[in-house]
């Protein structure tokens, strides 16, 4: 799964570095037990992903039929590009890291790109098939091209 | 009467049992403006069922032309019965009265022997009398005019198509002309129906449930002595025909309806017809409207005729709960005001959503955008943007002038918002604003309504959407009950 999360955030060329750290490389430098930083962004990506779904299609939805147009909708992505981007470009920070490896704010801000763009991703995946959008009332139709 | 009833029947009011109802206008007046407004009014109302059905709440009674009827096709008009040979026809020649013997003369003269006024406001005898703008007044001049309907093509198309299980509603004015000799001329046509050898069913004619409305004077009209309509001469006239009716006519009726308003509103135009007649619309007539739903829900065991005489002959006033010169809901009793308060409060609102909130959500709300969509190119088409709106705006005059009358009939306050909308039951927000009535709850309630169901068309949809909306907003607000 790890594997997986790491190729295709890797894809946005930050260096190789910040994957090891990414994926658990501990501050003694010896193995892979720190914590598996991949997968947490990943799973925060998709809890994101998931809540901002059900603030707008659920919650917001249930108090007015304004918030359903595509305008609402690329508003409610971009809040959660923002908050990908934020936990990602930070959470690396706040794990300790091994000195070998070395990665600069350049790294962290293309890794935030990276969870930003497939949070975008995912959001558009979720709200783009008919269930679970359905639960929906008032945006049940509401996807990022409509209305 | 004919506008109030397809007013309330566009509302979505209809009678318990599935009727299709084809209004047969009887006036000589052909330029009568009352008259051009109704037949439009009539053609939107069937252009629309013509396009989504009857199936869906509002316009859910079929109106059908006589002519429709005709397989034939040999009528002419639409809903409009045409008196032949009154064009331009003074009524001394409409008999030939110049080609009578000197006996017949000397009983024509006897018979018709008073004085009227003509459209140019000069006095002339009886038999002078224009027919082309009605009988003004002259009921003994229209009851021989009349006497052509019951050899005329549209009483043989009529009868032709008459069934055993359908009835006949006649309505009419007892202070005038043509209504007042009409009413009882057109009666004995369908009860003797039997003696004619060129007509089809005239069994089913002679034993038919038969309902009439006769109107009563209930509106007063301005004092002109050059006019031949005299307000004092409306109940002479009334009292003269009530004898008559009671004497000849009422034993051959299932159930006749008496309407009427003594209260002295405002005077409208004395027109007798020279300048179209163009009258605003009355309570009176929403009253009658109402007669003819209630005579449709009469069961069949009370309207059985043997031989051309009911074994009952039913007899019903309508009143008011309060004798308010300004009515709204509450001024009505129980009956009417849940049938009225109901209905008209949701074609009011679907007719204020249209006006106030369309725009802002075609296109945009999950109800509009929903297969089939009702999309702008929808509302440019014909169907919305010629004959609902057209309709709609016939509706809103209806209003204004039922509101402008005296008495007036004034049940909505249609320039506020929606909590104030229906006069005698504004909502209330609770105290942090929820609740309120605005159109993002109504366009909420759409598009949950719009989930639970398929429709074969975006024209179809607007309008069984809408009831369906409008039917659960009045129940949950108004407490009005969908029936």
């Amino acid at each position: 799964m790890t594997d997986f999360i790491a190729m295709i955030y890797e894809w946005f060329g930050y260096q190789t570095d910040l994957g090891t750290h990414l994926r658990g490389w501990d501050i003694t430098c010896d193995a892979f037990s720190g914590s598996n930083l991949y997968l947490e962004v990943f799973l925060i990506m998709i809890a994101i992903s998931l809540g901002l779904f059900m603030l707008m299609y659920l919650i917001i939805d249930r108090f007015t039929a304004k918030f359903s147009s595509k305008l609402s909708w690329w508003i409610t992505a971009l809040v959660g590009v923002a908050m990908n981007f934020g936990i990602a470009f930070s959470l690396p920070k706040t794990v300790d890291r091994c000195d070998q490896l070395i990665f600069g704010s350049g790294d962290l801000m293309l890794f935030g790109t990276a969870n930003a763009f497939w949070g975008l991703i995912c959001f558009i995946l979720l709200t783009s098939f008919s269930f679970p959008r359905s639960l929906s009332t008032n945006a049940r139709l509401t996807t990022f091209w409509k209305p | 009467m004919i506008k109030s009833l397809t007013m309330l029947l566009a509302s979505g009011l209809k009678p318990l049992n599935d009727f299709e109802i084809v209004p047969v206008i009887i006036d000589p007046h052909k330029d009568n403006e009352d008259l051009k407004r109704t037949v439009s009014a009539l053609n939107n109302y069937q252009r629309i069922t013509e396009k989504v059905g009857t199936g869906n709440g509002f316009f859910s009674t079929k109106l059908s032309t006589l002519q429709s009827l005709d397989t034939k096709g040999s009528l002419g008009g639409t809903y409009t019965f045409i008196l032949k040979d009154v064009e331009s026809t003074k009524f001394k020649d409409y008999f030939s009265y110049n080609s009578l013997g000197e006996e017949n003369k000397a009983l024509a003269d006897l018979i018709f022997s008073g004085r009227t006024i003509n459209s140019a406001r000069e006095e002339i005898d009886l038999l002078e009398i224009p027919m082309d703008i009605g009988f003004v007044g002259n009921p003994n001049v229209g009851s021989v005019v009349l006497n052509q309907f019951k050899h005329s093509e549209e009483f043989r198309v009529f009868a032709n198509n008459f069934g055993k299980d359908d009835r006949i509603f006649i309505i009419s004015s007892i202070f005038g002309g043509t209504g007042a000799a009409g009413f009882p001329t057109i009666l004995k046509s369908i009860r003797d129906a039997a003696g004619q050898s060129d007509i089809s069913n005239a069994g089913f004619l002679r034993d038919s449930a038969i309902g009439a409305l006769t109107v009563l004077p209930y509106f007063n009209i301005e004092v002109d002595e050059k006019s031949p309509i005299n307000k004092s001469d409306f109940i002479e006239k009334t009292k003269a025909a009530l004898e008559y009716y009671r004497r000849n006519v009422n034993s051959s009726l299932n159930m006749m309806y008496y309407l009427g308003d003594r209260h002295v509103g405002k005077a409208y135009e004395n027109d007798p017809g020279s300048n179209g007649q163009k009258n605003k619309a009355h309570f009176v007539e929403v009253a009658g409207a109402l007669a003819i739903i209630d005579f449709m829900n009469v069961g069949d065991s009370e309207l059985i005729t043997m031989n051309g005489r009911p074994v009952n002959s039913v007899y019903k006033e309508y009143a008011i709960r309060n004798n308010s010169q300004d009515l709204s809901f509450a001024e009505l009793c129980d009956g009417s005001r849940n049938l009225l308060g109901r209905s008209l409060t949701q074609f009011t609102l679907f007719r204020k959503y249209l006006q106030e909130n369309l725009e802002e959500s075609i296109e945009r709300q999950a109800w509009s955008t929903s297969q089939p969509s009702f999309d702008k190119r929808q509302k440019n088409a014909q169907f919305y943007g010629s004959n609902l709106l057209g309709f709609l705006r016939q509706y809103d005059e209806w209003l204004d002038e039922l509101g402008a009358n005296t008495r007036s009939f004034r049940p909505f306050d249609r320039q506020s918002d929606l909590m104030n909308l229906v006069r005698d039951k504004p909502l209330q927000a609770n105290w942090l604003g929820m609740g309120k009535f605005k159109y993002d709850t109504f366009d909420t309630k759409l598009n949950q309504l719009d989930n639970r169901q398929a429709y074969s068309s975006a024209e179809q949809k607007l309008i069984s959407l809408f009831y369906k909306t409008t039917g659960e907003i009045t129940g949950e607000k108004y407490g009005y009950q969908q029936i």
